[in-house]
């Protein structure tokens, strides 16, 4: 009985131990192969095989319609190993067997990248002087695909290359100062490179291989460590037709007329985007030295000036809403104001005593009408709707670099600010924020926040980062179909009238002249003046908001220098953009009592 | 010792139990002799199994080949790609086509003209484009498109219709071939462009008209 017990004791000791055994084992397998496996693979796949870098592209920026603004490409360097130079190598073309020297290669690649022989094989002879092992000579780079094709073809050994992304632009200095541009680095810098690089920027991924002796990768041996990400493509609310018929228009016109710069915008009323941003001169992103550094820039977000004149139709706003006013209040315009001791408004030209309409005012442009009227008004209900309009802040486009102008408050204000802000003097603003003013009147005062992208579209194809169209209402729907109703007269009867043909047939358009003095530097102002005209069409439907600006014209000093431009730039978008001529009946408002 | 000995008068109870061990020792001489047949079969599984391992790893060997020459051959579609949806979108840029419209003889109006339907009211004067009003569609630059020619240009580049381009002209102050010399006279750059290489593929066929109900 003994023996048997003693045996079985020994069999479970035995069977127990190879349990544990086994357990310990399984443990083991378990952890190394399930838990532990993906960090034991990479380690081992480093430690064997070779890493490469998987690129993530960049992702395109495109316009409204899909058309390619900016892309990147890869471009390709080739490198020479000068080792393998010292000795001619055999080539096979067409069954015929021939021995290439070195020289003979380098002016075979000269001649196709458009080098001299000398440039070729200099550094590879510099590179052999340094060491006879020498590994690495660059000798061509940054050339495009035609060109790799070509080089390739030319099956030299001793030539490898590489590729590396760049940036292109396809159609150059259309809209080239929105888009920004890059560093040599592949760094964003400005613009909505920089401004929207999170949806554009691609991140690189790594995998791991295996070669065999013969250089071919070992079957099974590619794994993907980290996979790429592509990045998205910025979608604007540019349109390039526009864009580039705005610029071109910019480019004859400005230097006509002895301007320094010029602007053009356009923005689609109902949903406040930006179609069109132009300036001149403008930056082609493909060669950045064309164009002096000073216009790099977005002008429209980067530059602020004082508005003057093309500002009263904000104040107008305010009085009319407040019930301080109507288009036919009536006032007794002298051609200049002595309201007070340091207070001096003067109108640009000496009239007589004129008894104007608040719509003549602006049609006449009167400052001193404006600051009648205007100051009738509590100072902090007027900063509060200038506010609310958007004046001195920067716009929800929030561009890299964009400035929010001054407009300091009503506390700050000394005499004569408090009377120039009522038309547009002793305040800055940008552009963009004119055209969101403008936009808020014109879409029956509910004010959208401004934009210049549609959103991000991703590798899969969803739209992510697409702004808020929340709108708020600065002015009631009524006061904004009077203010329009008033500026319609602008075009029939007011300076800017005097030109021929400032009409356009069938629509009917509400614009302001404007004709800004700017501060020099000194206390004082410049001489010459910054015009501008805005405008809004058809007004019974208000579609497209147009502002034309011209920096210090020469040739014509007065608002009258932007008004051709305005005309053609309104009737270019009216017609691309499909809108149909006005149905109802202008508004015909008295100028005069 | 003391179990040895406790069971010694056991070993004398056990012995006629021991006879029939005995016997089944032939039983076991008899199995342990293999028979051919199984080894065969053993031998050739060994083989099987050995030559598929081969032929498995020798396909998979050249899909490695096939899969390395496709990738190649899909790196370079994807060049050849690249270099050419970068070429269309650069000779589509506004500025080349505008340029090429008024090398063409296109003349843009900038003052239309609309028919209203409901009352057959046409809102604007009709005024004719003048070429001088146009713009020259070059005035916006673009580093890409400033070398490449456009579409008139290329008539020094090849003389051979170069040359019959100036026989036909010479032909039509003689009163013949007035189609082409009609061609010739309003600017048409007729086959020049086909030419040079590099240069954008010229229009033939009908022009596109949309279909009007």
């Amino acid at each position: 009985m003994t023996t048997v017990k003693t045996h079985r004791r020994r069999a479970a000791v035995a069977i127990a131990a190879v349990i544990a055994i086994v357990i310990v084992f399984v443990v083991r397998l378990v952890d190394v192969q399930v838990v532990q496996a993906e960090a034991l693979d990479r380690q081992a796949a480093e430690r064997r095989g070779n890493v490469s870098t998987i690129e993530g592209t960049r992702g395109s920026i495109l316009a409204s319609d899909g058309t390619v603004l900016a892309r990147s490409v890869l471009r390709y360097d080739f490198i020479a190993t000068p080792k393998f130079t010292t000795k001619p190598f055999d080539r096979t073309v067409d069954g015929k067997t021939e021995s290439v020297t070195l020289e003979e290669a380098a002016s075979e690649i000269a001649k196709i990248t458009g080098q001299k022989p000398s440039d070729i094989t200099g550094p590879i002879q510099a590179a052999l002087a340094k060491n006879k092992n020498s590994m690495y000579a660059p000798i061509v780079t940054d050339v495009d695909v035609p060109t790799y094709q070509k080089l390739k073809a030319l099956q030299i050994p001793w030539l490898d290359s590489t590729s590396h992304q760049v940036r292109v632009y396809p159609n150059g200095a259309v809209a080239g100062n929105i888009l920004g541009f890059l560093n040599g680095d592949g760094t964003p810098q400005a613009g909505l490179e920089e401004g929207d690089n999170a949806c554009l920027a691609g991140h690189d991924g790594e995998e791991t291989y295996q070669v065999g002796a013969d250089g071919v990768t070992i079957p099974g041996s590619t794994k993907v460590q980290k996979p790429a990400k592509e990045g998205g493509d910025l979608v604007t609310t540019i349109d390039p037709d526009l864009q580039w018929f705005a610029q071109d228009q910019l480019a004859k016109v400005v230097p006509e007329l002895g301007a320094q710069f010029g602007m053009v915008s356009v923005v689609s009323v109902k949903d406040a985007k930006i179609r069109v941003a132009a300036q001149y001169p403008s930056a082609d992103p493909n060669d950045l030295d064309a164009t002096p550094l000073e216009y790099w820039k977005a002008m429209m977000f980067q530059d602020q000036y004082e508005p003057g004149s093309i500002f009263k139709p904000l104040t107008a706003a305010a009085l009319i809403d407040t019930g301080k006013a109507s288009p036919t209040s009536q006032l007794v315009v002298p051609d200049t104001l002595r309201p007070q001791k340091d207070v001096f408004v003067s109108d640009n030209e000496s009239h007589p005593v004129q008894h104007l309409t608040l719509t003549g005012v602006l049609t006449e442009s009167s400052n001193v009408g404006m600051s009648e009227l205007g100051t009738s008004m509590d100072d902090q209900e007027r900063y509060d709707f200038m506010k609310k309009f958007g004046i001195g802040s920067k716009t929800a486009v929030d561009f890299p670099g964009e400035l929010s102008g001054t407009f300091t408050q009503p506390s700050n204000w000394d005499e004569q600010t408090r009377y120039a802000t009522t038309f547009g003097q002793g305040l800055s603003i940008t552009q963009a924020q004119m055209l969101g003013a403008y936009q808020a009147i014109a879409n029956g005062g509910v004010k959208l926040p401004l934009s210049i992208v549609d959103g991000c579209k991703q590798p899969d194809g969803t739209m992510t980062d697409v702004p808020s169209k929340k709108g708020t209402r600065v002015v009631s729907q009524q006061t904004s179909q009077e203010i329009l109703g008033m500026l319609e007269n602008v075009l029939k009867g007011g300076p800017i009238s005097t030109l021929p043909d400032t009409e356009i047939p069938g629509y009917l358009v509400a614009a302001k002249t404007g004709t800004a003095q700017e501060p020099d530097g000194n206390g004082g102002y410049k001489r010459s003046y910054y015009v501008s005209v805005m405008g809004v069409a058809p007004v019974d439907n208000p579609q497209y908001l147009v502002s034309v600006n011209i920096g210090f014209p020469t040739t014509i000093t007065s608002s009258l220098a932007a008004g051709p431009l305005f005309k053609t730039m309104m009737s270019q978008v009216l017609k691309s953009l499909r809108v149909q001529p006005s149905t109802a009946p202008p508004a015909n408002y008295p100028d005069t009592y | 010792m003391s179990q040895a000995t406790a069971s010694l008068p056991s070993i004398g109870s056990a012995a006629p139990r021991r006879l029939p061990h005995l016997e089944a020792l032939p039983l076991a001489q008899r199995r342990a002799r293999p028979k051919l047949f199984y080894a065969a079969i053993a031998v050739a599984t060994v083989m099987v199994i050995v030559m598929a391992q081969l032929i498995l790893s020798i396909g998979v060997s050249q899909g490695a080949y096939r899969i390395e020459s496709l990738q190649a051959q899909k790196a370079q579609l994807s060049r050849s790609y690249q270099a050419a949806s970068e070429k269309v979108q650069t000779l589509s840029s506004p500025q080349n086509l505008a340029a090429n419209a008024v090398a063409l003889g296109m003349v843009d109006n900038s003052t239309p003209v609309y028919l209203r339907l409901s009352d057959s009211a046409v809102i604007g004067s009709p005024a004719p484009a003048s070429a001088a009003a146009g713009s020259t569609g070059q005035l916006v630059g673009n580093a890409l498109t400033q070398n490449l020619p456009l579409v008139t240009a290329p008539k020094t580049t090849t003389p051979k219709h170069s040359s019959q381009g100036s026989k036909d002209a010479a032909g039509a102050s003689g009163g013949q071939g007035q189609t082409s010399a009609a061609r010739d006279g309003s600017g048409t750059p007729s086959a020049n462009q086909q030419e040079t290489a590099g240069s954008p593929v010229p229009w033939t066929g009908a022009l596109p008209a949309p279909s009007t109900h």
